[in-house]
């Protein structure tokens, strides 16, 4: 029988095997969710839109679904998408008011299969504008609420699609990670948050940020429900230039060797990535996370270096702001989003749209990179940036030739007070010091909760070669199953 | 980390406003100021990036190995114009409207 008091608190395994043996309908689970964020969503704040009616409406079709016998493991299971992914027909801001009344005519990919799938879409979460943020206060909207500590940030950018699966207002959620947007949320809210491979899950309908580093991937309460929410969600996709095609027939079921565990396993502790910066608690509970993979069967080598990873930061802040202040120059007032409409040229008319529309972490970004891109400074900067990018990656390489998983911490603190960074962007971009890496190099990682301070959660990084996600979830899972971190839930 | 006592400028004002110029972003002269110093911040401490020895190191074009997709080249069915047009701000006459290009004067 059930394992919890209510619904909400499940986790899509478990309500998943429910489900298919009829003990609970998707209805119920549905509204159980419904009526956990009618009691906390007005402290977490972690939406951006919410269609009650369409995702019972889901959950009744879900049912039918079931009964039937032609369903997935992900029929009737309620989430959420983060608010820079397209639905037909649903608004999609990115948390931005030059997107404010935009009405996507098409589906991003990633959706639509879970659609096809028959999970029911609750809403779209919370974010830092364009994904921009570590914290979800720059969102043009509301800021997030951690829910462990509501004066605390919920992290970014992914920070609605985190708090709402930490508050239990969705089962799982999609996030999308540049530099760190689904796995820090995700260690700050407590939850589990994996950056698949870079070209591992389509970006078509995901509105752009930075094209190179950009990927969409699960968060979810426990490492099993993410990798459930992975099968479903990653392949090629005709759709996305830059989708493995390797994978077209060849999808991994991520669940199958989740439980083979670790022994045998080698495991690096990335040494640079605990400097003074990262605070003691966090560093703490992180070592005692690798002494527990050592006692249940992996080699760890403590002092492994790849001296590059610390130029990572400056690396991305070149890449990123010069890709998104070229994917940017599309929001012009002409084709769809909000629109200056006051007397004056066109380029008037273009500028004021701009100035008006977007945030001010937006506009230092897109200054950044057209700076970084301007005729003078390209070999300085983004050749430079490029050429770094290619030491990372292969530091990267050589070191999955030795080790199985690299581990670092997710974050370097535990969250912070909401409105304690906003004002020092510098201060804030060192939030996601030990995330950065894994983007520039395209490859895997997880955050997963390993330990509290201060009654707020800290994640253990896991990070993997390219396409290595079972590896991964299967020593996430192992470490899961031999700690109950993951079964602690905030007090709301 | 650069230490802040050390930093310089290394975008002054002039060159900014040449920036926002560029990058067609509207803007006051009190934004221009603070993100004066906010993007000096930020470029003093990636100016570290110098430090990383790249002479032998070619710059990362793509992350994955994948070169030329191609597809074949298949007319296939398009959204609607009237999908198009419902996002565009201003449209008359099934095209979307635009301020006027060239000043009066040209």
């Amino acid at each position: 029988m059930k394992k919890t008091d209510e619904l909400y608190e499940m986790t899509i395994d478990e309500a998943s095997s429910l489900l298919a043996k009829k003990e609970i309908s998707s209805v119920e689970l549905t509204r159980s969710v419904i009526a956990r964020i009618e009691q906390v969503e007005s402290k977490v704040k972690g939406f951006l839109y919410i269609n009650k009616e369409d995702a019972i409406q889901s959950a009744e079709n879900a049912d039918k679904r079931i009964k039937s016998g032609d369903f997935t493991p992900m029929t009737g299971i309620p989430g959420v998408i983060k608010d820079n992914m397209c639905i037909t027909g649903v608004p999609t801001t990115c948390a931005s008011k030059i997107l404010e009344n935009f009405v996507p005519p098409y589906t991003a990919t990633a959706v639509q299969k879970l659609v096809d799938s028959g999970a029911v879409l609750i809403g779209k979460a919370n974010m830092d504008e364009f994904a921009m943020g570590s914290s979800t206060e720059n969102s043009a909207f509301h800021a997030t609420h951690n829910p462990w500590n509501l004066k605390r940030v919920p992290g970014g950018s992914s920070g609605g699609s985190a708090a709402i699966v930490s508050a239990g207002e969705g089962l799982f959620a999609l996030g999308s990670d540049t530099g760190g947007s689904i796995r820090q949320p995700a260690a700050f809210c407590g939850v589990v948050g994996m950056k698949p491979t870079y070209g591992l899950v389509s970006r078509y309908g995901l509105i752009a940020f930075a094209s190179s580093l950009d990927q969409i991937g699960p968060v979810g309460k426990n490492v099993m429900g993410s990798a459930m929410v992975l099968n479903v969600i990653s392949g090629y996709d005709s759709m996305d230039s830059t989708s493995l095609r390797s994978l077209e027939n060849n999808i991994p079921d991520y669940t199958a060797s989740i439980d083979q565990g670790v022994s045998g396993m080698k495991i690096g502790v990335i040494k640079e990535m605990f400097g003074d910066w990262v605070d003691a608690p966090v560093k703490q509970a992180v070592m005692k996370a690798v002494s527990q993979f050592e006692d249940m069967g992996a080699t760890v080598d403590w002092d492994v270096s790849l001296p590059s990873t610390k130029y990572a930061m400056s690396a991305y802040y070149i890449l990123a702001p010069s890709e998104a202040s070229s994917n940017l120059a599309r929001y012009d007032g002409v084709k769809y989003g909000y629109s200056w409409d006051g007397e004056g040229s066109m380029w008037e008319g273009m500028e004021n749209t701009r100035g008006i529309g977007f945030g001010s972490e937006v506009k230092r970004r897109i200054f950044l990179g057209t700076y970084a891109l301007s005729a003078g400074y390209y070999d300085a900067y983004y050749k430079k940036a490029q050429e770094v990018r290619t030491l990372i990656k292969s530091e990267f390489e050589d070191a999955f030739k030795k080790f199985d998983i690299l581990v670092t911490p997710t974050t370097p603190s535990l969250p912070f007070e909401l409105g304690s960074k906003i004002s020092d962007p510098l201060e804030m971009y060192r939030s996601d010091m030990c995330t950065i890496p894994a983007n520039i190099a395209g490859i895997p990682a997880i955050s997963l909760q390993c330990g509290f301070s201060e009654g707020l959660p800290i994640g253990l990084h896991l990070i993997g070669g390219a396409l290595s996600e079972e590896k991964l979830l299967r020593a996430a899972y192992s470490f899961e199953q031999a700690t109950d971190w993951h079964n602690k839930v905030p007090q709301i | 980390m650069t230490d802040s006592n050390e930093d310089k400028q290394i975008l002054n004002i002039e060159e900014l406003r040449h920036i926002a110029e560029l990058s067609r972003v509207a803007f006051t002269e009190e934004e221009l100021a603070l993100l004066s110093s906010q993007l000096n911040d930020i470029l003093n401490s990636i100016g570290e990036l110098a430090e990383a020895d790249t002479s032998n190191v070619e710059a990362t074009r793509h992350i994955s190995d994948i070169s030329n997709i191609y597809r074949e080249d298949l007319s296939t069915e398009s959204m609607s114009r009237e999908q198009v047009l419902d996002n565009a701000p201003l449209s008359q006459e099934g095209y979307v409207r635009v301020r006027g290009v060239f000043d009066e004067e040209n």
